[in-house]
């Protein structure tokens, strides 16, 4: 028998494949494309070039979408610096801070559940700066303690970096609460914003943050731009990485990606226009896909606090089930999953390891990333080719049949809850 | 999550996956049916497999699997039982874990799924042994 016979959900009207991975990238808004299309064609101009017309139609761009971006989260235009993505914003950020930082001992705190654009600049700032590195862990829920962070705090503490919402179980921190102890103690506070900034409102003046890296692949923009927010009252000492022409205010040098730039601010306006409208739409259609697959399979967990997290993404472990054998099933649906099978590294993920779960937990979890783009079809259609799919791995599955007793699944739910 | 390099897409593997033919389970307590099982301990992989010989000829005349794993633990526990089916007993043990990764286009990394179906069928080929020369005993 195929693995996955046909039934009549295959008649549902959705254009296949349908994209659910919206946490790796978004689609290029084509209102974005557009804009950015005459800075990659007649205004090819260096926006450093201050002598001539060419330059200062560059420029001009580069400055209106300077605003647009520090409109969308609260800031001012001088204080966005544009790189070349989230990851190299959080390199700023953390290297930054802790080569500016003279004395030493040396310490900064982050997270176990940060993205590994954080954990590893953290890492080498430890390994070759002797800066030591608390990683606080975080609840069932995926969430922090607060006040283990005021703890964690020393006299020598140069950084604080908890990321705004997680990018495998969209768990969103409490950042303001988080600055505000940090700022108590004269800690400047960093916040890896990727996954939040364009999707749900931030501003970084009510969050208190310092520093907050952002991407604008991750809004609907395009692929190898983002920017680093700098606060400039009581501004953070930072040492640039990458030096050269002094752009950027001296803390990235490298002639500006004007198209790229100029698409990352498009890709803001149209988002502070109308995210309040689509965070609700989609918050609406994860709610229904989490519901589809509860009503329709037993033994499916929630991986992350069900109230504070991002409105698009759901994150779900499906017992007995490994969650590369469940992607490779799923061939018209873009999903990703926890599976170390899935991943480069050789164990499953280490975000839903640190909710207290089970390996086996971890690598059948699966991530679904919601967009403005998703429809109620392609909700109901992935909702029930993902049942049967489980359905019929469970089938193959040994475990489940050396476990189960006909219908009642107690070995199910200690599975799921690690006992 | 970090990308995949191991990924099934449409490679050979993945298509055997999706085409799985021999899943399912025959009764264990049957004097014909031989029943293995492996583990792979460091991945939480099990593979289960089962053959039924016709004790006449020697020939399996079928066989099944249950595995749980990725889709390449999948794969391979399939291909392994696709090909003992029609083959004396006595030359199953001929398919080896090389022969199933070679034709599955296995990455380096998932090389041991295809040993984990050898591993299964070579448990198997041992239990339905250990019944039959039990039978012949008595």
């Amino acid at each position: 028998m195929p693995l996955l016979p046909a039934t009549g959900a295959d008649s549902i009207m959705v254009t296949l494949p349908i994209y659910m991975d919206s946490h790796a990238t978004t689609r290029l808004d084509p209102r974005v494309l557009d804009a950015m299309l005459p800075y990659l064609g007649e205004h090819f101009g260096n926006a450093s070039s201050r002598t001539h017309p060419f330059g200062w139609k560059a420029a001009e761009a580069v400055d209106a979408a300077r605003h647009q971006v520090a409109e969308l989260i609260g800031a001012r235009s001088s204080e966005i610096v544009f790189t070349s993505g989230a990851t190299e914003s959080n390199n700023l950020a953390i290297k930054g801070v802790i080569a500016a930082h003279d004395a030493r001992p040396c310490h900064l705190v982050t997270v176990v559940t940060e993205h590994h654009a954080v954990l590893d600049p953290c890492q080498r700032v430890e390994a070759e700066q002797g800066c030591a590195v608390t990683r606080l862990g975080v609840d069932s829920d995926g969430l922090i303690d607060p006040n283990e962070l005021t703890a964690a705090i020393t006299p020598h503490t140069a950084l604080v970096s908890v990321m705004a919402a997680n990018n495998e179980i969209g768990v969103r921190q409490p950042i303001a609460a988080i600055a505000e102890a940090a700022r108590a103690r004269g800690v400047p506070v960093h916040t890896d914003a990727a996954q939040a900034v364009g999707r749900v409102p931030i501003d970084v003046g009510a969050l208190g943050v310092d520093l907050a890296s952002v991407s604008a692949h991750k809004m609907h923009g395009p692929k190898g731009v983002g920017a680093l927010y700098v606060r400039r009252s009581r501004r953070a000492k930072l040492v640039p990485i990458i030096d050269g022409g002094g752009h950027e205010y001296g803390l990235r040098s490298g002639t500006l990606n004007v198209p790229g730039i100029v698409g990352f601010g498009k890709a803001a306006a149209l988002a502070s226009v109308e995210m309040d409208a689509t965070v609700r739409q989609i918050a609406r259609l994860r709610d229904r896909l989490w519901e589809q697959l509860r009503s329709r399979l037993h033994g499916v967990q929630l991986n992350g606090s069900r109230t504070h997290r991002l409105p698009h993404n759901l994150n779900v472990s499906f017992a007995h089930v490994d969650g590369q054998a469940l992607l490779t099933a799923l061939d018209d649906v873009a999903v990703s999953s926890g599976s170390a099978c899935a991943s480069a590294t050789d164990e499953p993920s280490y975000v839903v390891q640190a909710l207290g779960a089970t390996r086996e937990r971890a690598r059948a979890s699966v991530r679904f990333g919601l967009s403005r783009e998703t429809t109620e079809a392609e909700v109901d259609y992935v909702a029930d080719k993902v049942a049967r799919v489980v359905m019929r791995l469970r089938d193959l599955s040994p475990l489940a049949d050396e476990s189960t007793d006909a219908g009642c699944d107690p070995a199910v739910e200690e599975w799921l809850t690690g006992g | 999550m970090a990308e995949r390099t191991a990924a099934a897409g449409g490679s050979a593997s993945a298509e055997r996956f999706r085409e799985a033919r021999h899943a399912g389970s025959m009764p264990a307590g049957a004097e014909d049916v031989g029943t293995g099982r492996a583990e792979a301990p460091r991945h939480g992989d099990v593979t289960r497999l089962q053959v039924r010989v016709d004790p006449g000829t020697g020939i399996i005349r079928d066989a099944r699997f249950k595995a749980f794993g990725c889709s390449f633990a999948i794969a391979s526990a399939d291909l392994v039982a696709d090909r003992v089916t029609g083959r004396a007993l006595a030359s199953a043990l001929e398919v080896t874990a090389d022969e199933v990764g070679a034709a599955l286009e296995l990455p380096a990394a998932k090389w041991y799924c295809a040993e984990l179906a050898y591993d299964a069928l070579r448990a198997a080929v041992a239990d339905y042994e250990t019944k039959r020369d039990a039978q012949i005993e008595t």
